[in-house]
């Protein structure tokens, strides 16, 4: 039967208990400071123009003379456009990290059984694959040539879906699951796929949850993919739709330097600022939500019960 | 064997239109070769037996003899060799963002491809992607036409493979109208090693280098004009003494490095490279009707007036004229200077786009200045922006046919450099155009980089600034045409070296540049040293061999 | 009938037989990894080749080792291998200490409330992009106009120019690795501190253990098969840098190569000439060996002194 620990204190705090605790408040305070002053520094130099961010760089505070809303006019210009950008990338997210997480999880869950001989050579056989690489050009004839990829969802899905890093982690935190529940349960007469859904998932929550939580950063991120293989513009991902926005300041100097054509200037700067809180915005939420699960003792009372 | 029988045909054919007089009424005298002259004229051809030398050369005798002086219109019959039975979409591939009206414009490039049973379909390689994406949808495969440049992988791509190579018959026969309005000096310019692997473009305008001041703060310290170099230097230093400290703004806001402001310092020499390729410039000093020979030129940086320019960039820096972090630095100095942090900038007549942009705020006047006139001006190279068919191509001939078009006749040149005629511009007699405003922002005029590849000269923008007309004129008059222009560089034999060798440019000539070192003579014997070590001798003799050949073919 | 069975029987179809479902299991992914990494990987040839459209990867001429000669030219490839080399290490050594330690305090904190505001906060660096954190670097650095210089000459100090000092870059790109990745490094540590049994921690209570103790001789031993696993894979890519990092923050600046410049920045500044296929491809295969001979090495070590702790 599971024990559930309930994470409010049963016995008074000691006083080496609050020493550690203040140690921590101070420490973790300091460093989440440094975090999100930059953050800061974004938030408020998207909202400034242009002009005043190369006159006076990035302000402190916000002020009202410089205020502007250009950089996200701009980049927020065609709104059904950013809608499908984020319907696109939404979609691609749920789908790819359940496959991901799924595949991880289960191919982890095998190489974690101590009982398959074979464990460690198909450990080394997916391990092999994070050394050794072909390069961008096979790879890219590869999807583009045989497999289609081109304006195509699956060119956004499948080349995320399976991580060897997740899966180690998997098999890493599956490792510590004992020996005897697998017997226990072969001993009822459980075959492997039910003992991996019945029970080793549900004893797997915190892991569940980081992957889950990888995966989905990894495709939302991801704007190299859909450079790649998509060219239908109802077909691109957020990041890659605002990329394409913000061009490349440098390329577009190199080819006015050497054509003697100016090209309409855009605000680079401001821009770059407003396309990372855009593009951040939804994701930022999703962590605190996955924390719920990082809940101690929701594993430990399977094994003893 | 087949070309020669057809032009023996088409000699034999000639001869007996000429004679017989039908041939000849047949064909149009009006400048405008419509469909039924050419339905009329093929019919002539049929008569003779040679239905595609007759029809094509028939078709293009109604032709002006320039471009701009009437219109020109592809008609299916000027490209007979070709077979045009079963439909085609050319996939062609350029840089760039979409403008919003493309759609719509190709939908009218397509609608007067339809005689010729072709239509184009296009994709924008975004400026955020073709670094990466260019070389991979050569290889991908699925392209035919694709926009090329010195800049844009041009040698790169061919050194690979990945163009088709045009020969002279090729042209012929599928690309007539280009064969007549191209300059015929133009095709050296992208044939390497004896292959032309692309089509460059049909103009090659003069191309200055100019400074751009703010004239307002110029005022301040009462600096009327700048004549010269020692002008322009002595204006930056006032500006980082008196001005920097009270305002910020900076003499020149540098960002990276400052070659803009060494190709202004080089003209006050009369020089020309023989070879531009990143950072490995070789430089020669123009002496009037003789081409220079191997002792004539030199790497840049082994050049005396560029160790005398780097000495100025200390002096100037060391003086605080721009930032000493300047390296890092990514808003580039056309961007400041726009936004009012620098006091100039240099390049050629792109300069005006940002003095406009200052000029939006009260009080602010710029003026550009010329300051190396009477020093010789270059002209842009008609391979700056170029057209190439892909070796991948199924059908090279029909994307031939389709380039031939975009570049020459007249309605679909125009739509891709321009857009719509009464909704996006409008144009006179004299082929100067003028923007509606509203509609012009959805298909602002030669933003498509197909536009670059593709113009002719012929164009202009009516009203333009005057400032930049009077410096264009002069430079009109002081235009040399680099004569070493022909010559290509094939480093297929030293391309590990000459990397090497850009490497330890690219580390050191920044810096130099923006005089951001303790040392310059050190600095600049140390960067010449390395470069040596790293197999410049190697380049050089391969560079020299090379240029000799080429010098004995002229 | 069953005995004569099990003697006519090889070792292997005995384990296909026990085990088909887990092997069934496994098909999806293995199959993945073929299609998607392993056909690829026969590109590798390229770095011997020398790449023309028409012979495409399998056909286009021998290049012998000239594309490894192209790298080896400038005498610069020790140096950056050396300054690559470091830089994993420094930032394995530290995001262990940084990535686990502040699971261990954040675990350790009384406040719920806190402890979700810190951690998403500490995560937001990772969605800042190595272009735009490089810009605000500028911002703060920069020699007249930078915040840090405003502030040091406030107080009375001599401005300085980070730009161009060398030395001073190895402690801030550690410091910059640092700052990105702890928010998203720490979670692998939240969850397995999450799944640590709880008893032996009440148990030590019970024994008079203080909180120091515990995660001395408690928590820190219990998150060391997490730590040896993260350590491994961090090894396994020990000679490739972060690009974004090296290149957006410092830039292409001779007097800083020295200390910032990793073996990806010097091919990258190579290949912008001419990329050059085959060059690429033997840069890469110059990293993978490398990778591939430290980690053959460290797994085994790591296998001797606890076979569980090893990747495979």
């Amino acid at each position: 039967m599971a024990k559930e620990v309930v994470m409010s204190r049963k016995r008074p705090m000691s006083k080496d208990e609050i020493a550690v605790n203040l140690v921590g408040v101070v420490l973790i305070g300091l460093f989440a400071l440094i975090c999100v002053v930059p953050f800061y520094l974004i938030i408020i130099a998207s909202f400034t123009s242009e002009s005043s961010l190369i006159k006076n760089g990035y302000p402190l505070l916000p002020s009202i003379t410089n205020f502007s809303l250009e950089s996200y006019q701009l980049s927020l210009k065609n709104p059904v456009a950013i809608l499908k950008a984020y319907g696109t990338t939404i979609g691609v997210t749920v789908v790819g990290t359940f496959f991901a997480v799924l595949l991880a999880t289960m191919t982890g869950y095998v190489l974690s059984r101590k009982d398959f001989p074979w464990r460690n050579k198909f450990a080394f056989f997916y391990f092999f694959t994070t050394l050794f690489s072909g390069g961008l050009v096979p790879w890219y004839l590869l999807c583009v040539r045989y497999l289609n990829f081109k304006n195509h969802f699956t060119g956004l899905i499948l080349p995320l879906m399976f991580s060897v890093w997740n899966m180690i982690i998997a098999k890493s935190f599956m490792s510590g699951v004992p020996m005897e529940i697998t017997e226990s349960a072969k001993i009822d007469g459980a075959n492997d796929l039910v003992i991996f859904t019945k029970l080793i998932i549900p004893l797997s929550k915190p892991l569940i949850a980081t992957l889950s939580l990888f995966s989905a950063l990894a495709y939302w991120n991801d704007w190299y993919n859909c450079m790649l293989y998509i060219t239908d513009e109802n077909m691109f991902t957020l990041q890659y739709y605002l990329q394409r926005i913000l061009g490349s300041a440098e390329a577009m100097r190199i080819v006015a330097e050497k054509s003697g054509i100016a090209l309409p200037s855009i605000p680079i700067e401001s821009m770059k600022m407003a396309m990372t809180v855009i593009a951040t915005g939804p994701i930022v939420l999703l962590y605190p939500f996955v924390q719920r699960y990082f809940v101690k003792g929701l594993t430990i009372g399977a094994v003893k019960g | 064997m087949k070309k020669k029988v057809l032009s023996i045909l088409m000699a034999l054919t000639m001869a007996v239109g000429i004679m017989a007089g039908c041939g000849s009424e047949a064909t149009p005298t009006t400048t405008e070769s419509t469909g039924k002259d050419a339905q009329t004229t093929e019919a002539a051809g049929q008569a003779a037996g040679t239905e595609t030398a007759a029809a094509t050369s028939d078709a293009l005798a109604g032709l002006p003899d320039a471009i701009g002086e009437d219109v020109i219109a592809a008609t299916p019959e000027m490209y007979s060799s070709i077979d045009l039975s079963s439909p085609y979409t050319v996939q062609m591939y350029l840089i760039g963002d979409t403008p919003n009206d493309w759609d719509e414009v190709l939908g009218l490039i397509n609608d007067y491809l339809k005689p010729f049973n072709t239509d184009i379909n296009v994709t924008f390689l975004s400026w955020s992607d073709y670094a990466t994406m260019y070389s991979l949808v050569l290889q991908g495969g699925d392209a035919d036409l694709i926009f090329t440049a010195p800049w844009c992988y041009m040698y790169t791509e061919a050194a690979k493979g990945s163009f088709f190579t045009l020969d002279s018959d090729f042209i012929a026969n599928n690309m007539p109208l280009t064969s007549k309005y191209q300059a015929a000096e133009s095709w050296d310019e992208t044939t390497l090693s004896g292959k032309t692997i692309a089509v460059p473009s049909n103009t090659a305008q003069p191309m200055g280098k100019i400074v751009a001041i703010r004239q307002d703060i110029a005022d301040k310290y009462d600096i009327k004009e700048l004549s010269s170099w020692e002008d322009y230097k002595n204006f930056s230093l006032t500006v980082a003494e008196k001005e920097t400290p009270e305002s910020g703004i900076y003499a020149l806001a540098a960002a990276g490095d400052n070659n803009e402001l060494w190709d202004v310092y080089r003209e006050q020499y009369d020089t020309f490279l023989a070879l531009d390729s990143d950072w490995f410039d070789m430089i020669y000093e123009y002496k009037e009707g003789q081409l220079p020979t191997r002792d004539d030129i030199k790497l840049a940086y082994e050049y005396e007036p560029f160790r005398e320019y780097a000495k100025d960039m200390k002096a100037m820096a060391d003086a605080g004229c721009w930032s000493r972090s300047a390296l890092t630095n990514t808003v580039t100095d056309d961007d400041a200077f726009g936004a009012l942090q620098g006091a100039s900038i240099a390049w050629n007549a792109s300069v005006f786009t940002y003095m406009r942009q200052a000029e939006q705020t009260d009080g602010v006047t710029c003026a550009a200045y010329d300051i190396t006139n009477p020093h010789l001006v270059g002209c842009e190279a008609y391979s700056n922006n170029d057209m190439a068919i892909t070796a991948s191509s199924q059908k090279p001939e029909r994307a031939a046919m389709v380039l031939d078009i975009m570049k020459m006749d007249t309605y679909v040149n125009h739509l891709i450099l321009l857009g719509e005629e009464g909704k996006h511009y409008s144009i006179n007699d004299n082929n100067e155009y003028t923007r509606i405003d509203g509609a012009v922002e959805n298909y602002p005029p030669m933003t498509v980089s197909a536009s670059w590849a593709i113009k002719n000269g012929e164009l202009s923008e009516a009203g333009g600034d005057e400032r930049e007309k009077a410096i264009s004129d002069s430079w009109e008059e002081r235009v040399i045409s680099n004569p070493t222009i022909t010559f290509v560089f094939d480093d297929t034999n030293v391309v590990n070296e000459k990397a090497a060798v850009n490497t330890v440019l690219s580390s050191y000539v920044p810096m130099l540049e923006l005089g951001l070192v303790d040392d310059v003579d050190a600095t600049l014997d140390k960067m010449i040293e390395e470069c040596y070590a790293a197999g410049l001798q190697t380049v050089l003799d391969e560079f020299y061999n090379q240029y000799d050949a080429w010098l004995a073919t002229r | 009938m069953g005995k004569e069975n099990k003697k006519t029987k090889t070792p292997f179809m005995k384990i296909i037989k026990r085990h088909w479902l887990l092997l069934l299991m496994l098909l999806p992914s293995l199959l993945y990894v073929i299609i998607f990494s392993y056909v690829p990987m026969t590109g590798i040839i390229l770095a011997f080749k020398r790449y023309q459209y028409n012979g495409g990867i399998y056909f286009s001429p021998w290049n012998g080792l000239n594309n490894f000669k192209a790298l080896l030219i400038s005498g610069k490839l020790g140096m950056v291998t050396r300054n690559t080399l470091l830089y994993n290490i420094a930032f394995i050594f530290f995001g262990v200490v940084f990535e686990m330690g502040s699971a261990i305090l954040l675990n350790e904190l009384f406040s719920k409330v806190f402890k979700k505001v810190t951690q998403s906060l500490m995560f937001l660096p990772y969605f800042i992009s190595w272009v735009v954190a490089g810009a605000i670097m500028y911002n703060i650095f920069n020699y007249e106009k930078g915040v840090f210089n405003h502030v040091v000459t406030m107080l009375g100090g001599t401005a300085f120019d980070l730009y161009n000092t060398p030395v001073a870059w190895p402690v801030v790109i550690i410091f910059l690795r640092i700052w990105k990745q702890t928010g998203y490094g720490s979670v692998v540590y939240l969850a397995a501190i999450t799944g640590l049994d709880q008893e032996m921690f009440e148990a030590a209570s019970i024994d008079g253990a203080s909180a120091w103790q515990k995660i001395r001789y408690l928590t820190i031993p219990s998150l060391k098969p997490t730590m040896m696993i993260l350590v491994l894979l961090g090894i396994g890519n020990i000679f490739r840098g972060d690009f974004g990092l090296f290149y957006q923050t410092v830039r292409s600046s001779a007097l800083l190569q020295p200390t910032t410049d990793v073996i990806d920045t010097y091919v990258f500044r190579l290949l912008i000439d001419n990329g050059d296929i085959g060059v690429s491809a033997a840069a890469s295969l110059y990293q993978s060996v490398l990778c591939f001979v430290t980690i053959m090495i460290s797994n085994a070590l790591v296998k001797r002194a606890n076979p569980d702790y090893a990747l495979y």
